[in-house]
Parts: structure tokens; sequence; C-alpha cells
């Protein structure tokens, strides 16, 4: 072993702002999870949103799919017509989320966060927003660029092209918000990233199936708040002009109280952390 | 300037007492916080990292009052867990490099900061590999080198020693030995390892109860006792007790010497007893404790502390 006294030459050194700090969580955690199945469930998401505005914007396609008709907003909500995109970005969001403080706790790295010049808040909007930002990449960008493309390749207004953007990056960001703090609570209440992952899925789906059944018994539609993606559903439907099965407001109102209440708790978990311990 | 000064400072956790009433003043250096398992050191050291707010009295740390400057103490102060707290998927480079940047490094002096650190623990060859990859005694060494990335004037170490073998004790003592003689650095360690305190420390701070026992340099607290002599002879032990006792002096004999409380009509008599029992007085001199025996006499209770 070699001992020699390090250069502490660092006094004079200027030490960089605390949201530079957090970026450099949310990049840490963006390159640890760009990588292999997550890569594939982004290209999959991007390949459902730009195959279908493709098909509804390419001339001669978009007019035999439309009836003869011109391409409307509704025609770029496509992805939202049914819950198998929502299902998707679910199991995107369990394999991104699912370590997001769970692995931290697993290994008690967390305690080497919380002892650094960072806050509590600081740590989870850094954590948080690595994996939002993988969601960005699923909900938002895909969308944007189809609408890129269908204004400059397909037989789309400008008006539209640049209505149906704004759509996609309304609907994306409420996706990305209702996903993001549901993958940071439920991954801050285990510390094992697989049952952060199980739950993540295990809760969004089995409210989708709990909304369905209880639908089927009741025949009322008021059955379908009970489900997040469901609620997304509606709200996105909303947005890009097609009429939901439920009140958008309402749904919109579901997925704000879910969101605020699982960020609260989340807060309020990891300042429970023992740093020294 | 003192590191650590506090006034009253209590911490309560409800109806528990974490720290009752805590003023002491500690000097720059290197210092050991003592004590058995909650006796308060744990809460101490996150109020030193200005994670907890006190519950009454006022402290400050490097000159800074904590509660109020929780951040700005964290970028002055480096910690080193007792526990793993190592992220296995990232290299060792990796991970130093990180966490000085956490600590608001720029990204290029917080790489060349985890080289010297990492070349400064040994790590030297071993900084491109994964964690995973690490024994026990270089994720040790890999803690340490995220303490002092950031170059801090104060670095809390948690039972630095902490499931080493010998070998990786030895080396990781040296290495503390080598990093408290920089100019400007103070370390506190945490330990209930008591040997390791002695080799290492000039301040000792003994906690029970959430009380202070003892703040005081090492060496004062160790080396003189004057109610206490240690004799060692050239002859026949048991003799000499006996000559001891009949002399009315009372002994406490060891294998190799003998100490005695001082008696009240000063030294002579130990030497005629010494003559009666026909022996040798070779060292006559104040009683030197170790850690460990003043630990024992000043906290009640199991032998040593175990971690709190």
């Amino acid at each position: 072993m070699t001992i020699s006294a390090p250069r502490y030459e660092l006094v004079g050194t200027s030490r960089e702002s605390r949201s530079r700090r957090v970026w450099v969580i949310t990049t840490e955690g963006l390159r640890r999870r760009l990588t292999g199945l997550n890569l594939v469930l982004i290209v999959l998401g991007a390949l459902i949103v730009g195959v279908e505005v493709v098909l509804f914007t390419t001339p001669g396609i978009a007019g035999f799919l439309n009836g003869g008709g011109s391409p409307q907003l509704s025609n770029f909500a496509t992805p939202y017509n049914s819950v198998n995109y929502l299902i998707l970005a679910t199991l995107l969001t369990a394999s991104i989320g699912a370590g997001a403080i769970a692995g931290d706790v697993a290994t008690r790295s967390i305690a080497l966060y919380l002892s650094r010049p960072i806050t509590t808040l600081d740590y989870l909007v850094g954590k948080g927003a690595a994996v939002g930002l993988v969601l960005v990449l699923f909900f938002l960008v895909p969308g944007v660029a189809a609408c890129l493309f269908a204004y400059f390749v397909g037989n789309v207004s400008g008006g539209l092209a640049l209505t149906a953007m704004g759509a996609f990056v309304l609907v994306g960001l409420v996706m990305v918000v209702l996903f993001t703090t549901l993958a940071l609570f439920l991954s801050s209440l285990t510390r094992r990233p697989i049952f952060a992952g199980a739950a993540i899925f295990g809760v969004l789906v089995s409210a989708e199936v709990l909304a369905a059944l209880v639908r089927s018994v009741t025949q009322s539609v008021q059955a379908l708040y009970v489900s997040p993606l469901e609620d997304l559903l509606a709200v996105a439907q909303s947005v890009f002009g097609v009429t939901p099965a439920i009140d958008p407001l309402g749904a919109l109102g579901v997925v704000f109280g879910i969101s605020a209440v699982t960020a609260l708790v989340t807060y309020l978990r990891v300042l429970e952390v023992e740093v020294v311990g | 300037m003192d590191l650590i000064r506090s006034e009253s400072l209590t911490k309560r956790y409800g109806s528990v007492v974490g720290l009752s009433d805590l003023t002491v003043a500690i000097p720059a250096g290197t210092i050991a916080l003592v004590g058995p398992n909650g006796a308060g050191k744990s809460t101490f050291l996150r109020l030193l990292l200005g994670l907890l707010q006190p519950t009454a009295g006022t402290a400050q740390v490097l000159g800074m009052e904590i509660g109020l400057h929780g951040i700005a103490l964290r970028e002055r102060v480096g910690y080193m867990p007792e526990h793993d707290c190592l992220i296995p998927e990232m290299t060792g480079i990796g991970f130093v490099a990180y966490m000085g940047r956490l600590s608001g490094l720029p990204k290029s002096d917080a790489f060349g900061r985890a080289h010297d650190v990492l070349q400064f623990v040994g790590l030297r060859e071993e900084r491109y590999r994964k964690i995973s990859e690490y024994s026990v005694g270089m994720r040790q060494r890999v803690k340490l080198a995220q303490a002092i990335v950031h170059d801090p004037p104060l670095a809390l170490l948690d039972e630095p020693t902490a499931g080493l073998d010998p070998t990786g004790r030895a080396e990781m003592l040296a290495l503390l030995k080598a990093l408290s003689q920089t100019k400007g650095r103070s370390l506190v360690l945490s330990t209930h390892l008591l040997p390791d305190v002695e080799g290492l420390c000039d301040y000792l701070v003994v906690l029970n109860d959430g009380r202070l026992l003892v703040a005081a340099p090492t060496k004062e607290v160790l080396s003189v006792d004057s109610a206490e002599f240690v004799i060692r002879i050239k002859g026949d032990m048991s003799a000499f007790v006996g000559s001891l006792q009949r002399h009315g002096v009372v002994s406490r004999p060891a294998r190799h010497e003998v100490r005695i409380d001082r008696p009240a009509g000063g030294e002579r008599v130990l030497f005629e007893a010494a003559a009666e029992a026909d022996c040798q007085i070779r060292y006559l001199g104040p009683a030197t404790h170790s850690i460990e025996e003043l630990f024992l006499r000043l906290v009640p209770g199991p032998p040593t502390g175990a971690k709190s």
C-alpha cells in the first residue's frame, strides 16, 4: 500500500451551486437507466406513437383510414385509445423507478447522499428528475417528433401539427408527473428494488383490473376513477378532442391528488432515513 | 478557534434524551468520541453534520452554528459511515468523483481529487474496477476516500476500522495517522475499539447516557494518576506484597508489577518494604491508564461500549 499525502489544494476552488448538485444526481440516474430493457421499451413506445401518427397523416393511407376525411386532432390520440400504451409505460416505470430510492436504501448509499451538502428535497428532485426525464423520452419526444413528421411529410397543416404537439406535451407532462411520483413513493416503501418494481406494475395493473371488474358488475363508469391508468386515459382523450368515458376534470383531480399525496409521503419517508446510525 | 464548541446542547426525541446539556470545547486535532450504546454519539454526530436541530442549547462546528448552516457545514465536513454504503455498480474512481461532485466540486476538480485520494488510500491500481469486485478492506478505503474527496477541514469517521482483519486495521490506522498529520485537518473518530484511540487520537470525548463524562487531551487523561503508583521490582513479588501490607500500604499486584495507593507518609516506606523483602525497586512512577481502564472506571455497566 502506498501512503503519500494527497494534494490538498482545494481551498480556493469555487463550489458549484446546489441546483448543479441536483443535476449531477439526475445525470447519474439517467446514465444508469438508459440501458438495456429500458431503451427497448422507449423505442417500442416511440414506434407505437410514430406508426400510428404516420398512418393517420400520410397522404393516401390517411384518406383510407379516415374515410376520405382530412386529419384531425383526434387522429393523434390513437396511442391513448386504449390502456395498452399506458401498460407499456407502466412496465417502463417499474423498470426505471424501482431502484430510484429502494436501490439507495438497499446499498445504504442514501446515507452518503444525505450527508452531502444537499437537502432531502434536493435528493428527491434529482432522483425524480432522472425517472421523469426517461418518461419524457417515452411520452413527449416521440409525440413531438411525430407531429413534426406529420407537418413536414404528411398532409397536416401547421396549426394542427402545433396543436397536436401542444397536446402531446400537456398530456405527456401529466403522465410523467403521476408515473414519477408513484414510482418514487413505491420505491421508498421497500429496500428491495425488485419488490418496488413489482409494486409499481402490480398497483397500476391491479387497479385497472379492479376498475374493469367493478364497472362490469355495477355498469357504472364511475368505477373507472379507481384506476390511475383510466384517469390518465380520460385526461389524454379529452385533450386530444376525444370524448372520454369519465369526466376528465375529475380524472385530472384524481391524478393530481395521487401525485401530491405520494410526493408528500415519499418526502416524509426519506426524512426519516437515519444518516448516522 | 475551537473545532467544536457547544453550550448546554440538548437533543430530545419525545421523552427520550439523546444528548443532555452538553457543554464542551474541542480543539482541532484528532478526536476520539467514545461511549457505550445509547451514549449519544450518533446524536452528536448528526448534530455536527447539521442534520438535526438541537432541542436546546447552541453549538458551533468550524465556527458555524449547527442547525442554521447545515448545507454550508456539510460542504466543510466529510463523513465516513460505519456500514457499507457504496454503490456496487460504479467504479471506485467514478464513485469517489460522484461524491465529490455532490459536495460541489466542479467535474474536473472532482476527478482530479478522486485520483489523488484513491492513490492516498492505496487503490490506485484498482480505481477503474467496479466496487462490487472490491474486498472489505478496499471498500473501507473507498469510504475513507469519499469522505475526504472534497478536502474537508473536518472528517467524521464512524468506526473506520470495523470489520477489518489485523493487517487491514493496521493499514487503516496508518492512513488515519497520515491524514491526521495533514495541516489544517481534524478527524473525529466515533469508535468502540479503544486501542485504536490510544495511538491515534490526541483528544478524548467520553459520553454516557447523553452526558459528557470526559473531554480532555488523551495524554492528560491517560498519563498521570497522582493517587496511584506503579512499582516494578527484582525479587519475590509475593514477599514484597506481604511487606507492603505490613507497612499498611494497600497494593494491587499484577503479573509483572504492583499498583499501590500513594502512601500518606511518603515514598520512603516503599523502599523500606522492599529492603525487608529483599527486593530491588526497578521502577517507581505514577500509574498510567489505558483508555479501556478509564472507560471501565467511568462508565458503569457493560465493560466496553458498543456502537450507539
